[in-house]
């Protein structure tokens, strides 16, 4: 799907129509969004190159990058480019008077603290995923984002990715009829480990392996999916269950290494997730699965249960290949159901082209330039950050976890 | 002819306006067929996009929304094709229509009434305003009808202007169209089965440079659509209900699919004359008893002159 189709996309991902709204064109410098980001580690870089990359066609300017550890800041500096300023201590940046919103890429127990410490300070906020760490810390970063006026928006980057938006759309048009159960999975096979620059840093760099700044598996992987869980139904859970241990990489890290949940909708609708990282055969992959069909999402593909007969034209190659000249049942429908095995299934999107990790920046400044939050992106960034520490809770409880209603909006 | 050692088979396919699309052909440069690939992913797209009805952004949607009450003006290729909607209108006896979707949308008993409302014609056509106008509030313009073969024909037109000249084109089996011929025979033989017992097919197709459409009630599509079939006789506003199909093999991609569903629905006496008004090549139509027994009959001859020439009649294999 080319961008020219917003216009279909709307009722299902409303927050596509921040990409038409758009009033960068005009390159004034008050039409100009200046951003700060928080936390240059490797994602911060990667969110920096795509910023770089849109201030020539999105009418945007890097003005600061903030990290305490300094190899980092130095990092993200040189890919800003000597215009931007560098910061220690991300309050020092939060005063700045020509700043308009903040990135933040920051381990996850700081999302919280800073995004409220931003949005009060008057910046907009771009928060990466899991939104924060606890409930009540996202609660607190909704509520904040609610008072002040200020966007908050969590870095579900699927959001903006052709082949999902067309892929929600097939859904609701019934393409896959029913769908009845949403399965995913993350698998990796390694120790999940980053080298360490200088003795007794592990926790700093490491920080994904430990529970007082995240929560694993969790928040770091599966978020993603359950966000889009939550997309794909139109509603959000009422109930996790789930387990985890730590039985293969028993390095002293305190978060599983492999994790299974269990989130029931009010119809009766499972999502069932698992991630391990000790092997990687199966990969990644998110199932929808319909009584019409099966959408396979990080691969773009759409299984039919009952998929055309290819045999006709599958017979005239194999003619052509061993010089055969013969009439080929073609013409005319024919609908015989074939076996799984041999039925590799259509694409979702032909064009899933576009780069979502550029999109979500783009939908997010020119929300910011125009001071206006995008419709359901903020929600979607909370119903999955809370079900996702509720998937946490589960498994550390081993017991059924419920939604306390004080956390309903 | 050429021997088996020399070919390369090139195909793809997709899902492309709610089937399944196929295109096949061989020895074609790489490049010229990578070429071919992205034009005809990037065509068939841009056609469904454009003149779905369903999509909210369509030039026809937009037609549709506005032309009861103003004149809305189009672009060329928009244009174009309606005003050859209206000429296949008239060349069928009002039985290719445009604005027969309405009909898809209720379940109205006045249904005989509004066909009365009805008709390509009464599309008002501006060619030098380039505008669009419905001279009633009850038309609608479906191109569900014409899709297919107007793709085909843009593919096609592509794949000759870029040296591909030999393919084979399929639009969920019923749609085809054919350039050059197969490697190892002179023409495309494109068989038709039995729709009840299938096997060997019961009739085929020589194609070469021109196409196949294939309309009717089968087993398979009264599946998908329900004992009432899918094909509404815009006269009527009624479904036809005949088991049975008829295919028509064209020069143009889009006289075989109009013509396909036009004969299907036209009476006896009128099926003649309709094809006597466009350039076909073969048309049959298969209709089955009550064992499933097919029997083909020759659309082309003239029942004036003489009986119909029943072609075959084939036995039950199952």
């Amino acid at each position: 799907m080319g961008l020219g189709g917003l216009g279909l996309v709307t009722l299902s991902s409303p927050w596509m129509s921040a990409l038409a709204d758009n009033n960068a064109t005009s390159k004034g410098a008050t039409n100009k969004v200046r951003v700060g980001l928080i936390g240059s580690g490797s994602r911060g870089c990667y969110h920096l190159e795509n910023l770089k990359s849109l201030e020539a066609t999105n009418n945007i300017q890097i003005v600061a990058v903030c990290d305490n550890y300094e190899p980092h800041l130095n990092d993200g500096l040189k890919i800003a480019k000597g215009t931007a300023k560098g910061f220690s201590d991300y309050r020092k940046l939060l005063e700045m008077k020509d700043l308009d919103c903040v990135l933040i890429v920051t381990p996850l127990h700081l999302h919280a603290s800073i995004a409220v410490d931003a949005m009060k300070a008057g910046k907009h906020v771009f928060c990466e995923k899991s939104m924060a760490k606890t409930v009540e810390e996202c609660k607190l970063m909704y509520d904040t984002s609610k008072e002040t006026g200020k966007i908050l928006q969590i870095g579900h980057q699927r959001c903006f990715k052709p082949s999902y938006i067309k892929a929600i759309e097939d859904i609701r048009s019934g393409k896959i009829g029913k769908v009845n159960q949403i399965r995913a999975y993350w698998h990796r096979n390694n120790d999940w480990r980053r080298p360490l620059p200088a003795p007794g840093m592990d926790r700093q760099i490491n920080w994904r392996l430990y529970r007082d700044y995240s929560l694993g598996l969790m928040t770091e992987l599966a978020s993603h999916h359950i966000q889009v869980a939550n997309w794909v139904l139109g509603k959000t859970p009422v109930s996790v269950m789930g387990t985890g241990s730590i039985n293969y990489w028993k390095d002293g890290r305190e978060v599983e290494d492999n994790i299974a949940v269990v989130y029931s909708y009010a119809d009766g609708t499972k999502f069932v997730y698992d991630s391990m990282i000790s092997n990687k055969f199966y990969g990644l992959e998110q199932q929808v699965l319909g009584d019409k069909g099966t959408l396979e999402l990080e691969t773009n593909k759409f299984y039919s249960e009952n998929p055309p007969k290819p045999a006709g034209i599958l017979q005239l190659v194999n003619d052509m290949e061993h010089g055969l000249f013969s009439a080929v049942p073609i013409a005319g429908a024919s609908w015989v159901p074939e076996t799984a095995s041999k039925y590799k299934g259509d694409l979702i999107s032909l064009d899933d082209k576009a780069d979502e990790g550029v999109l979500q920046l783009i939908g997010f400044s020119n929300a910011v330039r125009n001071n206006k939050p995008i419709p359901q992106l903020l929600e979607q960034g909370y119903h999955s950050g809370i079900w996702t520490v509720l998937g946490q809770q589960a498994i550390d409880e081993q017991k059924l976890i419920t939604l306390p209603k004080e956390f309903n909006i | 002819m050429e021997s088996s050692s020399s070919i390369v088979v090139q195909h793809f396919n997709c899902s492309s306006m709610g089937t399944r699309f196929d295109f096949l052909t061989y020895n074609v440069d790489e490049g010229f067929f990578s070429s071919a690939k992205n034009f005809i992913l990037n065509e068939l797209e841009r056609i469904e996009y454009k003149f779905s009805r369903f999509n909210e952004e369509s030039e026809i949607f937009r037609i549709n929304r506005f032309a009861e009450t103003e004149n809305v003006i189009t672009d060329g290729e928009t244009l174009s094709l309606l005003s050859r909607c209206r000429e296949y209108y008239l060349k069928t006896n009002k039985l290719f229509d445009i604005t027969v979707g309405k009909f898809t949308n209720t379940t109205s008993d006045d249904d005989h009434a509004e066909s009365k409302q009805l008709g390509t014609d009464k599309i008002i056509l501006d060619l030098k305003e380039s505008s669009v106008r419905f001279s009633n509030p009850m038309l609608s313009i479906d191109l569900g009808g014409i899709g297919k073969g107007y793709a085909l024909e843009r593919i096609s037109k592509y794949c000759i202007e870029n040296r591909i000249t030999n393919a084979l084109i399929s639009f969920g089996d019923s749609s085809i169209t054919s350039i050059g011929t197969h490697p190892h025979g002179p023409y495309w033989p494109i068989g038709i089965q039995n729709g009840y017992t299938s096997g060997e097919p019961i009739h085929t197709f020589k194609l070469k440079n021109n196409s196949l459409s294939t309309s009717g009630n089968t087993p398979n599509n009264r599946k998908k659509f329900g004992t009432k079939g899918h094909i509404i006789n815009p006269l009527t506003g009624e479904f036809q209900i005949d088991s049975g199909t008829v295919s028509v093999a064209a020069p143009s991609p889009m006289d075989a699919e109009v013509l396909s569903t036009a004969l299907f629905i036209a009476n006896e006496n009128e099926k003649f004359e309709i094809l006597s008004r466009l350039n076909v090549s073969e048309a049959i139509a298969i209709s089955y008893n009550q064992l499933n027994e097919a029997e083909i009959v020759d659309l082309n001859t003239d029942p004036t002159l003489s009986e119909k020439k029943i072609k075959s009649q084939t036995p039950l294999h199952n």
